[in-house]
């Protein structure tokens, strides 16, 4: 059986605002770069929702014994703003990164499944705005972005802000899962002959895996919502402990799901990483195979974690004892990777262009969350600060420190390709800044805060020692991090109203996507150059220092 | 009886059992032409087996531990056979020793390039994953009186006259086959690397599942608390059975899947270390 299928391309002209008039086509379109701008959009706009929600919490939290928000209010924003967040706004936008490029970097010129991936678009877009209707349908979800029963359960959340949060998740989930398919797929069958998979860019790489990763997660996640939607629509009791079901079943369910998906989101930030270190620091990826290969790693060991959510629960020593090694265990890929990219780096040619400051920032913050995130692995301190402002402070810095910074990171380096247009480096720097510090300011000073003692998801707080001075800071931080997304708006609406002008290959990088047209034409590739190693434009830049044959 | 006195009194050491070990050792050296590092695989594999069967942690299986018998089936199953497989050298090496032995290989006779070899040999290695699990668990069972596993068997059942000698040779052969296609002494025929990694992983997803049955049944199971840390109190190693139940199913699922996960990751880098094969295409553009 071999790993090349080769398929031959659709002759049907597929639809798209390429090829015709009329708005409908925003909606009939399958070409894969329309597909992945429009969940960049949807991401982006996400993204100014929760933000705003952010803002909300930061300021009904600025100072103690606070009535801004009523505390039913404040329960329903922060539940959305974690569900927003992390399924509306980074899974899109890694999505829409690799709808955009998945093919463009392998040789193809569209996806395998361009129907499924669009019904993956509009079936995510569905799932978003129905968890938002809810706002107007009796009161949004409201039990925390885990939705734990039984306070999910009828008895407890009687409101349907728990219904659309199941149903809007099983619709992002299904789009998730069709994505993956099609990642997958793509990069089995459309690659480029000359193109082995042990030699694709590892941003391709990092989502093929991913997808293997999002077909094991999701399902898990969907089962348990179908029960919960069973238990409150038709009265079952799979999640009520009172009529013989298990409370605890819902977070092995949830978890199992959760902690892969926190890697679901960072392996392909791990992808736009590697891709953006190597090009700025001027020199080929340090240690391609140990990147590679920690992906696989990481993806088996991320199933045998779950449980270190779930060490207040009660379960015995034993059982935490060995979650706990496997948590710290996977500690060890990701921390390989980290010194693979500072390897990159080193004696380098290094360019602090803004993709490259939002990496550095990276590295930094995500090395943060990473050791935050094996203290969590240590079970008694687990005991002491879950459920802390501590867990805050270390989630943020894994989602935003790690995948939102490098989504930043992929919007700087791709944006000339998927626009024509250069963003300003000098507005791209001063919403780095303000982000960057703003985003310090706010969570490195929570460590903090959870150690002394502040709960998370407290709507408001007593006046004690030192909580109000840490809590404006922590607020101050927030106001930053929305001016840089403010300035970074208008970097977008700035640069977008000039004509083209971008080159083809504006940062002189190495893959392929960069040797089609900014933007590329509707069939990404009317002729592929031959491709001997993993940097192909390099070879063709520099015939006579080729990197080493590899097919 | 402590541990240390127990572990190091000669008579829970099976001198028979040693001596086996070094003859087969011994022959193995005088019979194969060997590689430092194929013998070093040998060695450990020989070793391992000898402390999962003759030593005194292999006897603590006669105190009713759960958590032992899994750990003879870790050892058996999935760690013993990776070591003998990588410990033979391929046949261009030893090509009058081996040619016949590996006729009877499994791969040579069926076919390698058969998919369904492949499916059985995983099918057979998951069954007798599980088949030996609650087959030793039965065991135990009817040893103890009590529930084991969620298993309460009589102690006149038919399974306390299946021989545990069965039970080992069973798993460790079966080992051997399940793991021939990612490890046959031969190379060309092993599976393709990604290929291997796929064959590993869901044998690992198996391996998790019964883990996590295990590990989790224990805090279901109604009878397990009725049952006082006193049963085990002869015990060199006294837990609970809940614990002992817990700690079996965490061995299964954690060192079980680690050793799958070292072995991917060890063929992917060699995957990645591969020589290109010569290219035979010379256009220098092709149109699509």
């Amino acid at each position: 059986m071999s790993l090349f299928i080769n398929i031959p391309e659709d002759s049907e002209q597929l639809p798209s605002l390429k090829t015709g008039q009329g708005k409908l086509l925003w909606i009939a379109s399958v070409d894969h770069k329309q597909i992945g701008i429009m969940y960049l959009w949807l991401a982006l706009f996400f993204f100014v929702v929760g933000g705003l929600e952010a803002m909300l919490i930061r300021a009904q939290l600025a100072i103690p014994e606070n009535t801004l928000i009523s505390p039913e209010l404040y329960n329903q924003i922060f539940t959305m703003h974690g569900i927003t967040m992390i399924f509306l706004v980074a899974m899109p936008a890694l999505v829409g990164f690799a709808t955009y490029f998945l093919p463009l970097m392998i040789g193809a010129n569209e996806m395998a499944f361009p129907r499924l991936n669009a019904f993956g678009f509009w079936i995510t877009l569905m799932g978003g705005f129905l968890m938002y209707f809810s706002f107007f349908a009796g009161g949004a979800p409201n039990a925390g972005w885990f939705n734990y029963v039984p306070l999910s359960e009828n008895n407890y959340s009687s409101a349907p802000g728990v219904d659309y949060y199941i149903i809007g998740l099983i619709l992002t989930g299904i789009g998730s899962i069709s994505a993956a398919l099609n990642f997958i797929t793509t990069t089995l069958t459309l690659r480029s002959p000359d193109i082995k998979l042990n030699m694709v860019p590892l941003f391709v790489w990092m989502v093929f895996i991913n997808g293997f990763l999002i077909l094991a997660a999701f399902p898990l996640l969907n089962a348990g919502l179908f029960m919960l939607l069973i238990d409150r629509q038709f009265d079952a009791h799979f999640f009520i402990p009172s009529s013989g079901g298990s409370a605890i079943l819902w977070q092995h369910f949830f978890w199992a799901f959760g902690h892969p998906e926190v890697y679901i989101m960072a392996l392909p930030a791990f992808g736009i990483i590697s891709e953006v270190v190597p090009v700025f620091s001027r020199k080929p990826i340090f240690g391609y195979k140990f990147v590679a290969v920690s992906s696989i790693a990481i993806a088996l060991l991320a199933y045998s974690v779950w449980l270190h959510h779930m060490f207040a629960v009660g379960y015995s020593n034993t059982v935490n004892s060995f979650f706990a090694i496997s948590s710290m265990l996977i500690g060890i890929p990701t921390g390989l990777k980290v010194i693979n990219w500072i390897g990159t780096m080193y004696k380098g040619s290094i360019q602090l262009t803004v993709p490259m400051l939002f990496v550095v920032a990276f590295l930094i913050d995500f090395t943060i969350g990473g050791l935050s995130g094996v203290s969590f692995a240590i079970v008694p301190i687990d005991w002491q600060l879950t459920d802390t402002y501590y867990l805050v402070a270390h989630l943020h810095y894994v989602f935003v420190g790690g995948v939102i910074f490098s989504i930043f990171a992929g919007l700087y380096y791709w944006f000339p390709k998927m626009s024509g247009r250069m963003l300003s480096a000098k507005l791209g720097k001063w919403h780095f800044w303000l982000f960057v510090i703003g985003f310090n300011l706010t969570f490195l000073i929570q460590h903090i805060l959870g150690i002394i003692g502040m709960p998370r998801r407290i709507y408001t707080y007593p006046d004690l020692p030192n909580w109000e001075l840490m809590n404006v800071l922590s607020s101050i931080g927030a106001v930053f991090m929305f001016a840089g997304m403010v300035i970074l708006f208008w970097n977008l609406y700035t640069t977008l109203k000039k004509p083209r002008s971008a080159p083809e290959d504006p940062w002189d990088a190495w893959t392929l996507e960069w040797h089609t047209p900014s933007p590329p034409d509707l069939k990404n590739f009317g002729e592929i150059p031959r491709v001997y190693s993993r940097r192909p434009l390099w070879d063709l830049k520099h015939p006579d220092k080729p990197d080493k044959r590899l097919n | 009886m402590s541990f240390t006195i127990y572990f190091l009194d000669p008579a829970n050491w099976s001198i028979i059992g040693l001596i086996v070990t070094i003859l087969v050792f011994a022959g193995y050296l005088l019979f194969f032409k060997t590689n430092t590092s194929q013998k070093v695989f040998m060695l450990l594999a020989l070793s391992l087996i000898y402390m999962a069967l003759g030593s005194p942690i292999g006897s603590l299986t006669s105190f009713g531990l759960h958590s032992i018998t899994m750990l003879k089936q870790i050892v058996l199953l999935m760690v013993a056979p990776i070591f003998l497989l990588r410990a033979f050298p391929s046949r261009a090496a030893n090509e009058k020793r081996l040619g016949s032995l590996y006729n009877w290989l499994p791969g040579e006779t069926m076919g390698i390039k058969n998919t369904n070899y492949f499916i059985a040999t995983w099918i057979l290695m998951s069954a007798v994953m599980w088949g030996g699990h609650f087959l030793s668990a039965g065991k135990l069972s009817a040893q103890l009186g009590h529930a084991i596993c969620g298993l309460s068997l009589q102690s006149n059942s038919w399974v306390t006259h299946v021989p545990n000698g069965l039970i080992f040779s069973i798993l460790l052969v079966v080992g051997i086959i399940g793991l021939l296609p990612v490890f046959h002494p031969m190379p060309e025929k092993r599976l393709k690397p990604v290929q291997a990694v796929a064959y590993l992983f869901t044998a690992c997803l198996v391996c998790t599942v019964l883990g996590l049955y295990v590990a989790f049944s224990a805090t279901s199971a109604p009878n397990i608390e009725a049952v006082p840390v006193f049963d085990t109190v002869l015990s060199p190693l006294p837990m609970s059975l809940r614990t002992d139940q817990e700690l079996a199913g965490m061995l299964m699922w954690v060192p079980g899947c680690i050793i799958y996960v070292i072995s991917a990751v060890e063929i992917l880098l060699s995957w990645y270390n591969a020589a290109p094969a010569t290219s035979k295409k010379t256009t220098e553009h092709f149109t699509v």
